[in-house]
């Protein structure tokens, strides 16, 4: 477990020195001049030049390459441009909303879709099972965005049951909290339901092929149970690794969903630096978040080998 | 079940078993299935009304026309107008260009440089390390984060738009061709193509390619609906097309200011995003359980 847990966090070097390039190069992927770019159209040639000698765009880009690594290694990503603060602070600020909707997402996926798809699983080709699985096919084409704003008309503007947009912090209690993202939660959570729910029931439907099922059942088990007992528990394995790549998807998805729900997340601030032509906060936030995503598929392998006794790496 | 293995964002790369398509049957054989026709015609439609919009509404989807801002849906304006005056029919079948040509475009984009990068790592063991750890490092991002960062980076443009979604979407056509790739270049006719003389660039051009078009066609399905939705997001976010280009992400992404007094604005882009995404994912479905016998097994008759 040492010995793989090694391998596997090595594995990752070449992966975030890929990502750290790219997200490098995307200053020098601006069209032009980069400096007179981000300065905007109202700055003066002075302007411009204070610009690119503070963020080093004056230096040679192998120069400016190394001088950038060597501080986003140690966590230092440069100032914002227009947000008087360093960008690792801006994109902490942005960190809990971000963090605590994908989580209840990620519950909305997984406790809609595993049951869905284990019903599906056990009747096969059953009137069920199909309307189930068009239900999945039907939520992955829905846009998380669009779905948000009709559940702001139907449930926030009509029926009055939830806020509109905004957001209170968990230091608020859980309860405001939780008011301010459940209509965002289950707006992006539901499309990845559908996805947690068509792996679920091939993970099912592989599992109930395996001997000991039909063993299960030979030796007289109430269907119920070999459900219950000795699928289940085979089919969490797998179900894990759909969750690692499900929260990726959401940490992206969550972009959207903080703009339709004007919640102040890491989301939210990479859009706003756009617009604002803020690049050190937009190279920061999509670090931030390419990062979590490494870690949070490193933690789901890592879970993976806990809750499998069958796999032992050496 | 093997530990993390060959994962890709819908699981399914490891499927996409290697079997020649079988020629025209495959047509043949895609006709018979409801849901996949079901799904090719919605597609189809979709195209159709976007190219011939002109013949389908005599509104100019551009004109504005301010005494008829926010109207309701009614017989004058199928669809409704918006906050211009404009005619949301109009909009979202001219909206419908633009949203489908990014889609079709950026499914040809990345199933051109996915084979090329695939085959380059599958096929070249030399290659196979670097290309496949910068796949790895593009996958690494969310999607449609490093959609929006390149965006940020090029402008708001059509044509950026395309040329970024293609790079974002590319590494994992490059991953599930290279996995065929990989398989085949170990199979007995070719190791035998080998010890007849035959040279690589023939291997590649005779035995190799020819087998990784069953698992494309999938895959460029489930591209163009990836693509699709991309495109809507980014323009909602306004970081994709610029506001002045109808799509369907934009007329949402205007729709929302009025969700409370013309909540139809946003009802139909978004319908029509659905039903091309429902089309092309019940048609890549239906195209991979007929190229897959092995997934046939799984929904079929166990």
């Amino acid at each position: 477990m040492g010995a793989y847990l090694l391998k596997r966090v090595l594995s990752l070097v070449p992966v975030l020195l890929v990502v750290m390039t790219v997200d490098f190069l995307i200053i020098h992927m601006i069209p032009g001049d980069p400096a007179s770019v981000m300065a905007g159209p109202n700055a003066t040639a002075a302007d411009v030049a204070q610009l690119r000698s503070r963020l080093n765009l004056d230096l040679p880009i192998h120069v400016q390459f190394l001088r950038w690594m060597g501080r986003a290694l140690r966590g230092d990503l440069g100032d914002s441009l227009f947000l008087g603060r360093t960008v690792t602070r801006a994109v902490w600020e942005r960190a809990e909303p971000t963090l605590l909707l994908t989580t209840y997402s990620l519950l909305v996926a997984v406790v809609i879709g595993m049951p869905l798809g284990i019903l599906a699983a056990v009747r096969p080709n059953t009137a069920m099972d199909r309307g189930f699985m068009l239900l999945a096919v039907l939520g992955v084409s829905i846009p998380t965005f669009w779905l948000g704003l009709i559940f702001i008309y139907t449930f926030a503007v009509n029926l009055r049951w939830l806020p509109a947009a905004g957001y209170a912090s968990l230091a608020d209690g859980f309860v405001a909290n939780l008011r301010y993202l459940l209509l965002p939660a289950v707006s992006l959570g539901l499309n990845q339901s559908a996805l947690v729910a068509r792996m679920t029931r091939s993970f099912m439907l592989e599992v109930l092929r395996e001997d000991y099922i039909r063993t299960a059942r030979s030796k007289g088990l109430a269907e119920n149970l070999v459900i219950l007992r000795h699928a289940l528990r085979n089919v969490l394995v797998p179900t894990v690794t759909v969750v690692g790549l499900t929260f990726a998807v959401l940490l992206g998805g969550a972009v959207a969903t903080e703009i339709v729900f004007n919640i102040p997340g890491a989301g939210r601030l990479l859009i706003d630096s756009v617009l604002r032509r803020d690049y050190p906060v937009i190279q920061g936030a999509v670090l931030y978040i390419a990062v979590a995503f490494v870690v949070i598929n490193l933690i789901v392998d890592m879970l993976y080998v806990v809750i499998d006794p069958r796999i032992k790496y050496a | 079940m093997t530990p993390s293995a060959e994962r890709d964002e819908s699981g399914e790369a490891k499927r996409h078993s290697l079997r020649p398509m079988a020629g025209l049957s495959l047509s043949r054989r895609l006709a018979g299935q409801a849901a996949p026709m079901a799904g090719l015609l919605v597609v189809l439609l979709a195209v159709l009304c976007s190219v011939f919009a002109p013949l389908l509404t005599h509104y100019d989807p551009l004109k504005l026309s301010i005494l008829d801002r926010l109207r309701a849906p009614s017989r004058i304006h199928l669809f409704g107008t918006d906050d211009f005056g404009r005619d949301v029919f109009s909009l979202v079948l001219y909206g419908g260009r633009a949203s489908l040509l990014v889609g079709g475009l950026v499914m040809i984009l990345t199933s051109i440089i996915g084979v090329v990068f695939g085959v380059l790592a599958g096929f070249y063991k030399a290659l196979d390390n670097l290309v496949m750890r910068i796949m790895d490092g593009l996958m690494a991002f969310p999607a449609i984060v490093l959609a929006i960062a390149l965006m940020a980076a090029l402008g708001p443009r059509l044509s950026n738009v395309i040329i970024a979604l293609s790079i974002v979407y590319m590494p994992r056509t490059a991953r599930l061709i290279r996995s065929t790739v990989v398989v085949i270049r170990e199979l007995q006719y070719v190791e035998a193509a080998q010890a007849l003389g035959a040279q690589g660039s023939r291997i590649l051009w005779r035995h190799v390619l020819p087998n990784t078009v069953a698992p494309l066609l999938v895959q460029a399905t489930f591209m163009f609906a990836y693509a699709v939705l991309a495109e809507a997001a980014l323009s909602f976010l306004g970081v994709g097309a610029p506001p002045y280009i109808p799509t369907w992400g934009n007329i949402i992404s205007t729709g929302r200011l009025y969700i409370q007094d013309a909540p139809w604005i946003i009802w139909f882009p978004g319908v029509a995003i659905i039903l091309v995404g429902l089309g092309l994912n019940l048609l890549g479905d239906g195209l991979r359980d007929l190229l897959d016998p092995r997934l046939r097994g799984a929904s079929g008759a166990s």
